[in-house]
């Protein structure tokens, strides 16, 4: 514990928390500014059999492949580099601090912030929802499957992250894989289901609740078709995150710099 | 004993750069650790502060033997700076220090203290990052005497420093051991530097410990000589000769005189109607004693 408010007494004057907020801002501006000018979900408002609920998950769902990655690289660079700057690792080791607690302290740090922004956007859908009037009830189950999964995945995202971050004294590395994340979750939707799920950050294609139903091919509410999450691929991948967090962890205690 | 260690090695690639060391450091010592660039310094004090792991050998500090388990502990007592001074650029002097502070559980004044020790209560608000390098130094100083260490580990502090930024750390240094009874183990290729401030010197040069001596030692060992050049060297040295010269190239070298010895001498030539060009005292250099150590120039 006194380690962690140490951890957060360094990010003085580091802007950490406002480059989480303005990205994170720009990411929900971005979704949110496009449902008033949408004829499609204006419509399915006040239908109560519409999936007009689904319809605001998937925004952010779509988006996040594309924002999380970049989030997530932020912030663990920056969380990270300052020990590279001034050079400290052999400062703390000499003075009671130890690269487990470092580990604990940094990783923390980053997936607090990446699950604060979940239950942001988890929370932005449902203000914005009441906002607009949707008479659907909420489909709580969904949305806590959205807020699950994207935790899921956002957490190998961030043991990534933070492993490259701290063994990368040129942080130019972890932003570039961040950088590739986010392109690989941005075109996820695109990609067929078993190519995505291998590619990491494709998985968060997986959270887009709400399909077109491609036989009929037309952009109608009735062409809409709700879509339970796969979590297969999510635990599976989590599985593996799990396995990678411990590798990571033990080659981060062992490096020498 | 302070700090002793026992077939002290390091392995990298499969060359020792460090072979075979028994160092011995005895309580407000200030050992002198030397040895040109490569030689393996820095991976010997890393060692001693479990860094790096040895490849073989054992180390004792204060007593206990050294291990992963109460290192830890035994750091609580060993304030260290080792090679480039680290700190947070984005912090103040302060806040660096505050760090330190929290993470040994220190109280306030001994931050206090160790920052009027190096002189920097002016510095404290101010950005580490727009820091001069003797400033990072003396600030990396600050925070490995702020736990009051028995021993203090040095690598290099006078690297990057101006001569009178030399000149201040060696003061400083000086001062540790009697004034607060502190040990100090400090590293450098220079060999003057160490010269005027150690009580122990130990000579490292590709990974062996090739030297390890008390100054007082050295000092008996190099007694200091007076060199003569007169307009005839030849009727000097008959003049002198129950002074027992060494005629030299250009003049005559004789032993360790005092004052009067001297004053006397140069009379005596005078007398004889000599002319005395010059009269110098010259001591054997550290370097002068590596150099018949190891028959070799030490490079700087
Ligand atoms: N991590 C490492 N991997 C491989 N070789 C290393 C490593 N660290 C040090 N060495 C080698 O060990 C030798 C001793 O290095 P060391 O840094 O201890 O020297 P030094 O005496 O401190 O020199 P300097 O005066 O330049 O600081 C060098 O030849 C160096 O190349
Ligand atoms: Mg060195």
């Amino acid at each position: 514990m006194k380690y962690l408010w140490l951890e957060l007494y360094k990010l003085k004057h580091r802007k950490v928390f406002l480059t989480f907020l303005v990205i994170l801002g720009v990411e929900l501006l971005f979704v949110f500014s496009n449902y008033g000018n949408n004829k499609n979900f204006l419509n399915m408002v006040s239908d109560p059999a519409a999936p007009a609920w689904e319809d605001l998950i998937i925004g952010p769902a779509a988006i996040n492949g594309l924002f999380f990655p970049i989030l997530a690289a932020v912030i663990a660079s920056r969380i990270c580099d300052m020990e590279h700057k001034g050079n400290t690792w052999k400062l703390l080791e000499c003075n009671n601090q130890n690269r487990k607690t470092i580990w604990f302290c940094k990783f923390t740090i980053v997936s607090t912030l990446m699950m604060l922004a979940i239950f942001i956007q988890a929370f932005t859908i449902i203000a914005y929802g009441n906002s607009v009037g949707i008479v659907q009830t909420l489909p709580v189950r969904t949305l806590l499957g959205f807020v699950l999964g994207t935790a899921m995945i956002t957490f190998v995202v961030v043991t990534i992250q933070v492993f490259f971050s701290l063994v990368c004294t040129n942080q130019l590395v972890p932003m570039s894989i961040g950088m590739v994340g986010a392109l690989i979750g941005f075109i996820s939707t695109l990609l067929p289901p078993g190519i995505r799920n291998i590619l990491i950050w494709g998985n968060y294609a997986e959270l887009m609740v709400l399909g077109q139903d491609t036989s009929s091919g037309n952009l109608q509410s009735s062409g809409l078709v709700v879509r339970n999450i796969n979590f297969i691929p999510l635990v599976i991948l989590f599985v593996v995150g799990l396995v990678a967090y411990v590798v990571f962890r033990k080659r981060f205690e062992k490096y020498e710099y | 004993m302070i700090v002793s260690t026992e077939n002290l090695s390091k392995e990298y690639d499969g060359i020792y750069r460090v072979n075979d060391l028994d160092i011995q450091i005895n309580e407000g010592d200030i050992y002198g650790f030397l040895g040109p660039n490569g030689a393996g310094k820095s991976t010997t004090m890393k060692m001693l502060l479990g860094l790096v792991k040895p490849s073989k050998g054992s180390i004792e500090i204060m007593g206990k033997s050294f291990n992963e388990k109460n290192r830890q502990e035994i750091l609580k007592s060993v304030g260290s700076l080792i090679e480039s001074p680290s700190y947070y650029g984005h912090l103040t002097g302060g806040e660096n220090m505050e760090i330190i502070r929290r993470l040994l559980g220190l109280p306030r004044k001994n931050i206090e203290e160790a920052v009027h020790i190096v002189r920097m209560e002016k510095q404290m608000n101010k950005k580490v990052k727009n820091y001069s390098l003797g400033m990072k130094q003396r600030l990396g100083i600050a925070m490995a005497l702020a736990r009051r260490p028995k021993l203090l580990v040095l690598d290099e502090p006078t690297n990057g420093l101006d001569p009178a930024g030399i000149e201040e750390m060696r003061e400083l240094v000086k001062t540790l051991p009697t004034k607060y009874g502190m040990t100090v183990m400090i590293s450098s290729h220079i060999l003057s530097e160490v010269d005027q401030m150690a009580t122990v010197v130990g000579i490292i040069n590709h990974g062996e410990l090739i030297f390890q001596e008390n100054m007082s030692v050295l000092d008996a060992q190099r007694q200091p000589y007076i060199i003569l050049r007169t307009s005839d060297n030849n009727l000097s040295c008959q003049i002198l000769r129950n002074m027992n010269p060494l005629r030299t190239g250009d003049g005559l070298q004789l032993g360790a005189l005092s004052d009067e010895q001297t004053g006397k001498a140069v009379q005596n030539l005078c007398a004889n109607d000599i002319a005395v060009y010059r009269v110098e005292e010259h001591r054997e250099s550290l370097e002068d004693i590596f150099l018949n150590l190891t028959g070799k120039e030490m490079t700087l």
